[in-house]
């Protein structure tokens, strides 16, 4: 009775299930050109431009960004790729940090992976 | 699925907040084509490897740790027992290659160095017994070489002869290094069932089942528990609370693996281990006693105690045997005394005793771990404290180990400061009784009944 009743999966649910697989071992792959860079900051304005700015010179490109204002605490999770970024990703991560620490906001860069490894089974 | 904001801002937490870090990375060098008979030629051989197979470590390290804004405290080296390639030289001094260790170690800007080791488990080879004599001259002479003799497992039984010579050896390193307050003791261990892939000090050498070269990784963590441990509610059930341990002991496991790996990868050799252990550090809140306190003790060595560190390494073990498939050397809580600042704190206060300290070593890794005793403890009484450790590994068929420093000069009550990660603690009062009739005896404490298992 239940095996008769699996076969009978809605043909659509495997379809997803397969996409959703695919999907996955894509982001798995593509984690190694992905960086994670958050952001935390009093709020005011011009904090995304400038953090963006130094992103756009070093032709890195911008995936995915959340922001939110906490207690008047600016955070901003950004998902970037440095495939094709100029120079190596620690004079990015480098450039960042100071740019960090001229306009008084903590900015982190990890690698995607490690998020990954830590929150995905 | 995407990684959320909370998951991202919940790692940063654990690395800024909490102190998650890769305690240490360290690479495994096999020495066995080092051997030979005019030791001047070994030692230099034997440098001249260490730095062609290490001479990346420490930059490969660094460069992962910015990558992954996850810092690797320690770079390390492990090498085969130094008795093994020591054995056919024409000498009987070992001390050379000793410094020829250290002097790589300084030279690849490592923190340690691991293996002038000896496995005298059943009786002492010629070999064995000329290290063991050389080793408070080695550690006197060094300043980041570590050294381990094992001196019992569960298929061989205790020998006592190693037993008594390492309780001297013991005495003679603090004594030579007395200015320091005897801290040669704090790179010397000894061991029963001693595991060969051990990643972590004073206690690491490249077993001899182990390959050319590898990398292994012991995480930390002690903070990260303790804060989840302490967000939960204090009547909130123990197996809820295991629980919590485990989900959280998986995420930092995880995280050492990757990095592990990373490493590896990029020094182009094999992943070998990672460690479960939870290394405590003298850092405020990076403490293994602050988790046994969170978990509802008042104070670590009362009532309890055992039983919150039994929970607590089982479940550390299942969130690491979960994240994953290559957990090996220690892999469970540690509770060295001077590493960790609570744990010092309570022995200060009398909370916890030595007696207490060996109960707890009977359900956790690894053993009697960086307590400082009275300078005026006799080697035969060191012997004792050794052989009663070694019997628990033996009997119970884990490891134990016995990192104890005689401080010259110093009584119960006084304060020893050694600093960086080996931290301070209070002289801890031993048992006055003596043991050396019993120790005098030598020969060998037969394999229990738990070895015949064929």
């Amino acid at each position: 009775m239940m095996s008769a009743k699996r076969d009978k999966v809605n043909p659509n649910l495997r379809l997803m299930a397969a996409h959703a697989q695919a999907v996955a071992e894509g982001q798995r792959a593509a984690a190694e050109s992905r960086i994670v860079i958050a952001v935390i900051g009093r709020d005011r304005p011009g904090i995304m431009a400038g953090v963006t700015a130094v992103l756009a010179q070093r032709q890195a490109n911008i995936l995915d960004v959340s922001q939110t204002i906490m207690s008047d605490l600016f955070t901003m999770v950004m998902l970037v790729d440095i495939k094709g970024i100029s120079g190596a990703f620690a004079g990015l991560k480098k450039e960042l940090e100071g740019h960090g620490q001229k306009e008084g906001l903590s900015i982190v860069v990890q690698h995607e992976e490690i998020f990954r490894a830590m929150h995905r089974v | 699925m995407a990684i959320g904001s909370e998951e991202i801002f919940e790692t940063l937490g654990m690395i800024h907040a909490q102190k998650l870090d890769i305690r240490t990375v360290t690479m495994g060098i096999d020495l066995h084509d080092c051997a030979g008979s005019d030791i001047k030629r070994v030692a230099q051989k034997v440098h001249d490897k260490i730095m062609r197979q290490a001479e990346r470590l420490v930059s490969v390290a660094e460069e992962v740790a910015q990558e992954y804004g996850i810092p690797i405290i320690n770079k390390r080296v492990s090498v085969t027992p130094v008795s093994w390639i020591a054995a056919a030289c024409e000498t009987t001094d070992y001390v050379p290659i000793a410094l020829a260790l250290d002097r790589a170690a300084h030279e690849l800007g490592i923190d340690f160095i691991g293996g002038f080791s000896a496995l005298a488990q059943k009786d002492l080879s010629r070999a064995s017994a000329i290290l063991i004599r050389c080793i408070p001259r080695a550690l006197a002479e060094t300043s980041r070489l570590c050294a381990s003799v094992n001196i019992g497992t569960t298929k061989a039984g205790i020998n006592m002869d190693a037993v008594a010579l390492m309780g001297q050896a013991m005495k003679a390193a603090a004594d030579l290094t007395a200015d320091t307050a005897g801290s040669a003791c704090a790179r010397l261990v000894v061991f029963c069932n001693a595991v060969e892939d051990n990643p972590f000090m004073a206690g690491a050498f490249c077993g001899v089942g182990e390959g050319d070269c590898s990398l292994s990784v012991g995480i930390s963590g002690p903070g990260t528990i303790r804060a989840a441990v302490q967000a939960l509610d204090r009547d909130l059930d123990l197996q809820t609370v295991a629980e919590e341990i485990k989900r959280v002991a998986f995420k930092i496991t995880r995280a050492g693996e990757l990095v592990g790996r990373k490493c590896a990868a990029k020094l182009g050799i094999p992943f070998n281990i990672i460690d479960l252990s939870l290394a405590p550090t003298p850092a405020p809140g990076d403490s293994v006693g602050d988790i046994l306190e969170a978990l509802g003790l008042d104070r670590v060595g009362g009532p309890g105690t055992t039983a919150a560190l039994a929970l607590l390494n089982d479940a550390v073990k299942r969130g690491g045997a979960m994240a994953t498939s290559h957990a090996g050397g220690m892999s469970g809580a540690f509770i060295p005394v001077s590493e960790d600042a609570t744990m010092a704190r309570r022995a200060a206060e009398g909370f916890l005793t030595l007696e207490k300290l060996e109960a707890m070593t009977a359900v956790c890794s690894v053993g009697l771990d960086m307590i400082i005793v009275p300078g005026d403890t006799t080697p035969e009484t060191l012997s004792g404290i050794i052989a009663d450790e070694a019997a628990i590994g033996m009997i119970n068929k884990k490891t134990t180990a016995v990192r104890i420093i005689p401080a010259p000069g110093r009584k119960v009550g006084d304060f020893v400061d050694f600093g960086g990660l080996l931290g301070g603690g209070p002289v801890m009062r031993v048992n006055p009784s003596s043991c050396a009739v019993f120790v005098r005896r030598g020969g060998r404490i037969p394999a229990p009944l738990q070895g015949l298992s064929n």
